[in-house]
C-alpha cells in the first residue's frame, strides 16, 4: 500500500512539473512573441544592412561581387552578435 | 467593397488635398490626417484629464497621471542622471506611437506606424540626436563606446568594426521592429477577416472568433510596441550619456 501511495505522489509531482513547463496564459505568449520578433529582427537587419552596403559599394567601386560577399559575411556576423546581445538582455547566456 | 481588395490595400496612401511646392508633392494624405487625429485625441484627453481635482480624481485623470508616472519612471530607471530634460520628448514620442497604434485598430482609420518611412523617420531622428548628444557630452571619448570592455587586445580589430556596424544597425532595427509588428498584425487581421466573407454564414464563425482573439492580441501588441520603442530610445540615450556597454 505504501508503495502505491509513493508512486501516486511521484506521479502528482511529475504532473505538476509538466504543468509548470507549459505556457499558462496569453500574457506570456505575447512576451515570447515579442522576444522572438525582436531577436529575428536583430538578425535580419544585420544581414540586410550588410547586403545593402555590399551592393552599394560594388556599384560605386565596380568590384562586383567582392564587396557584396565581404559585407554579407560581416552583416551576418553582426546579426548574430546583436542577437546574442539581445538574448543576454532577456537573461540567457549569463 | 473593401473585401475585394487585397490585405495590403489598407496601407495605401491616398491624397486628400493636393499641395505642390514647385515639383515636390507635399499633399495632405490619409496618413497625415490620422497623425493629426491621434495628436488631437491625445491632446484633448490629456487636457481634460490634467489635475484639476487633486482630492477626488476622475477616471480620466487617474489614467493620465498613471501614464505620466509610467513614462517618468521609465526615464528615471533607464536613462538615470541627466535624463530628466529628455522626458518631454520621450513622453511625446510614447504617446504619438501609442495613439497611432491604438487608433489604427479603429476600422477605416489609417495606421501610420505601419509605414517604414514614418518609423524610420522617428528612429533616424532619435539615432542622430542620441549620437550628437553623446559627442557633445564626451567629445572624442564617445568613440570609446565602440571598444567592448574585458576583451583581449588581439580580438579588438575584429570586434570594433562589428560594434560600429551594430551601432548603425540600431535605427534600422528600431524602425523595422515597430513597422513589421504593425504591418504583420493588420495584414493577418485582414486575411482572417476576408475568410469570414468567403466562408459565409455557416463556416464564417471560426475565423470570426479568431479575428476577435487576434484583435485583443493586436491591441496588446500595439501597447507593447509603443513601450518597446520608447524603452529602447531610453536605453540608447543612457548609452550616449553614460557610455555603458
Amino acid at each position: 500500500m505504501d508503495k502505491i501511495k509513493e508512486i501516486t505522489l511521484k506521479i502528482k509531482e511529475l504532473k505538476n512539473k509538466n504543468v509548470k513547463k507549459t505556457i499558462p496564459n496569453n500574457k506570456i505568449n505575447v512576451k515570447f512573441y515579442n522576444m522572438a520578433m525582436n531577436i529575428s529582427i536583430e538578425l535580419i537587419t544585420g544581414i540586410g544592412l550588410g547586403v545593402f552596403l555590399g551592393l552599394f559599394l560594388d556599384n560605386y567601386l565596380q568590384t562586383k561581387p567582392i564587396m557584396f560577399i565581404i559585407f554579407f559575411i560581416v552583416g551576418t556576423i553582426v546579426g548574430f552578435y546583436n542577437m546574442f546581445k539581445s538574448l543576454k538582455k532577456y537573461g540567457y547566456f549569463k | 467593397m473593401a473585401a475585394d481588395k487585397g490585405p495590403l490595400h489598407q496601407f495605401e496612401i491616398s491624397n486628400l488635398y493636393e499641395i505642390r511646392l514647385e515639383n515636390i508633392d507635399i499633399s495632405f494624405t490619409n496618413s497625415a490626417l490620422s497623425m493629426i487625429i491621434s495628436i488631437l485625441v491625445a491632446s484633448v484627453l490629456f487636457y481634460l484629464g490634467s489635475g484639476k481635482n487633486p482630492n477626488i480624481p476622475s477616471r480620466l485623470q487617474v489614467l493620465v497621471e498613471m501614464s505620466y508616472d509610467f513614462v517618468a519612471n521609465m526615464v528615471r530607471d533607464n536613462v538615470g542622471n541627466g535624463g530628466k530634460i529628455f522626458f518631454p520628448f520621450i513622453f511625446t514620442l510614447f504617446l504619438f506611437i501609442l495613439f497611432g497604434n491604438i487608433l489604427g485598430m479603429v476600422p477605416y482609420n489609417f495606421t501610420y506606424t505601419s509605414h517604414i518611412i514614418v518609423t524610420f523617420g522617428l528612429a533616424g531622428f532619435i539615432f542622430l540626436a542620441v549620437t550628437l548628444i553623446g559627442i557633445a557630452k564626451h567629445g572624442v571619448g564617445f568613440l570609446k563606446f565602440f571598444v567592448p570592455s574585458g576583451v583581449p587586445y588581439a580580438l579588438l580589430p575584429i570586434l570594433i568594426p562589428i560594434e560600429v556596424i551594430s551601432y548603425f544597425v540600431r535605427p534600422i532595427s528600431l524602425s523595422l521592429r515597430l513597422f513589421a509588428n504593425m504591418m504583420a498584425g493588420h495584414t493577418m487581421l485582414k486575411v482572417f477577416a476576408s475568410f469570414i466573407v468567403l466562408l459565409g454564414f455557416i463556416g464564417g464563425w471560426a475565423p470570426l472568433l479568431l479575428v476577435i482573439i487576434l484583435t485583443g492580441f493586436e491591441i496588446m501588441i500595439a501597447v507593447l510596441q509603443a513601450y518597446v520603442f520608447t524603452i529602447l530610445c531610453c536605453l540608447y540615450l543612457n548609452d550616449a550619456l553614460h557610455l555603458h556597454h
